[in-house]
């Protein structure tokens, strides 16, 4: 079952995409998904009602559709029909790992690429800004992608500075890896 | 085989005169001495038995014999005869061979000095050779064991300075970061952040 839990999860996901494309809402539909994919991993309980035969399906589809239009927007009418739709076919627990692969397709599809950045304490508005132009401009350069989504997190195992990883790559400029780089090259030079 | 027969009827027909002759001549002396003897051939009595009757059936008794067992008596006999010759032979070729084995253990009694003599140097011989043998091993394990203590040594060593270096690296990374931990200013962390993102546009 697990082995065939992506492909399945690939080919709704592929549909989606064909038709959030045709509608011109890739963007939308994937924040979407994006939002209730995070809600599902986040709530033990929306999990449970997804997994559990114990819900009939009007609840189900009546807890999904509260979930969806409870956020600062309303979801859109695409996300709705697939709701909708994955409710009445019994797929709603392949939801997360549709989410997943529609992203990494529409990410491609769009030209966009993630990147995570880590830094030892919050970065202001206009350091993220900078790290996020220094990113694009490393993504183009290496034909990455023509848009970069950052994520921020605050780590303070770092020290200081800031570890940013795009697509495959890491730029490591923290304190820690410096510390870590010196201490290799003590255990050899010694 | 019949006339061996008639022979002894001969030989038995010649008797009885020779017989008749000695008793009558027995009782001549019985007159003499006043007591006749008394010897009948063919009358029977209880004073004296017919020896005429005795005679023919001994002769009827020897003529039954060599008519019906004589042959077979004669077979056997010349059987018993030949085996009793065979014996003879092999016991005389086993009584020589015997003579001849007691010779050759005689003989090899005389040499066995010199054979235990030839076994014993042998024996010292091959111990010469085990002895040098188990030295020049023992010498080929003594080296090897010795190379292979002394690269344990060296590995061991090596090890043991790695795992100094590697401590020693440790400890001063963690004072380091301890330092650093204690000495980072906001100042500090807007510089190198600013570095970091210098380094990714150059």
């Amino acid at each position: 079952m697990a082995l065939l839990e992506k492909p399945i999860a690939r080919r709704w996901a592929r549909a989606m995409l064909e038709l959030a494309e045709e509608k011109k809402a890739l963007a939308e539909v994937g924040a979407d998904l994006d939002a209730l994919a995070d809600a599902i991993r986040k709530s033990k309980d929306l999990a449970h009602v997804v997994a559990s035969p114990a819900f009939r399906v009007e609840q189900r589809r009546a807890v999904l559709m509260a979930v969806a239009d409870g956020g600062e927007k309303k979801a859109h009418q695409l996300t709705r029909l697939f709701l909708n739709l994955l409710v009445d076919k019994g797929r709603l627990t392949y939801l997360p790992l549709i989410a997943d692969a529609f992203r990494v397709e529409a990410d491609r599809r769009l030209g966009r690429v993630r990147a995570e950045v880590h830094s030892a304490t919050p970065l202001t508005k206009e350091e993220l800004e900078g790290i996020a132009a220094a990113l694009k401009e490393q993504a183009v350069k290496r034909q990455l992608g023509r848009e970069v989504l950052v994520t921020a997190n605050v780590d303070p195992a770092l020290l200081a500075g800031v570890r940013a990883r795009l697509g495959g790559l890491v730029f490591d400029g923290t304190l820690k890896n410096h510390l870590r780089r010196i201490g290799a090259e003590l255990t050899q030079n010694a | 085989m019949n006339k061996k027969a008639l022979g002894l009827l001969g030989f038995l027909a010649a008797a009885l005169p020779a017989v008749d002759a000695l008793a009558a001549g027995g009782g001549g002396g019985a007159h003499g001495g006043g007591h006749a003897p008394h010897v009948e051939f063919w009358k029977w009595s209880m004073e004296a038995p017919p020896i005429g009757w005795m005679v023919f059936d001994f002769a009827v008794f020897m003529f039954l014999l060599v008519r019906y067992a004589g042959k077979p008596l004669s077979n056997y006999l010349v059987q018993r005869h030949t085996g009793v010759k065979k014996a003879m032979e092999e016991a005389a070729a086993a009584k020589a061979e015997a003579e001849r084995k007691a010779r050759e253990y005689e003989d090899r009694i005389k040499k066995l000095d010199a054979e235990v003599a030839a076994i014993k140097e042998d024996f010292v011989r091959n111990g010469q050779l085990v002895r040098e043998r188990l030295v020049e091993n023992g010498k080929v394990s003594a080296d090897r064991l010795l190379k292979d203590a002394q690269l344990t040594i060296s590995a061991e060593e090596k090890r043991a300075l790695e795992s100094l270096k590697s401590e020693a690296a440790r400890l001063a990374l963690e004072m380091a970061e301890k330092m650093v931990r204690e000495r980072l200013a906001a100042p500090d962390h807007k510089r190198m952040t600013d570095d970091f993102i210098r380094e990714l546009r150059s």
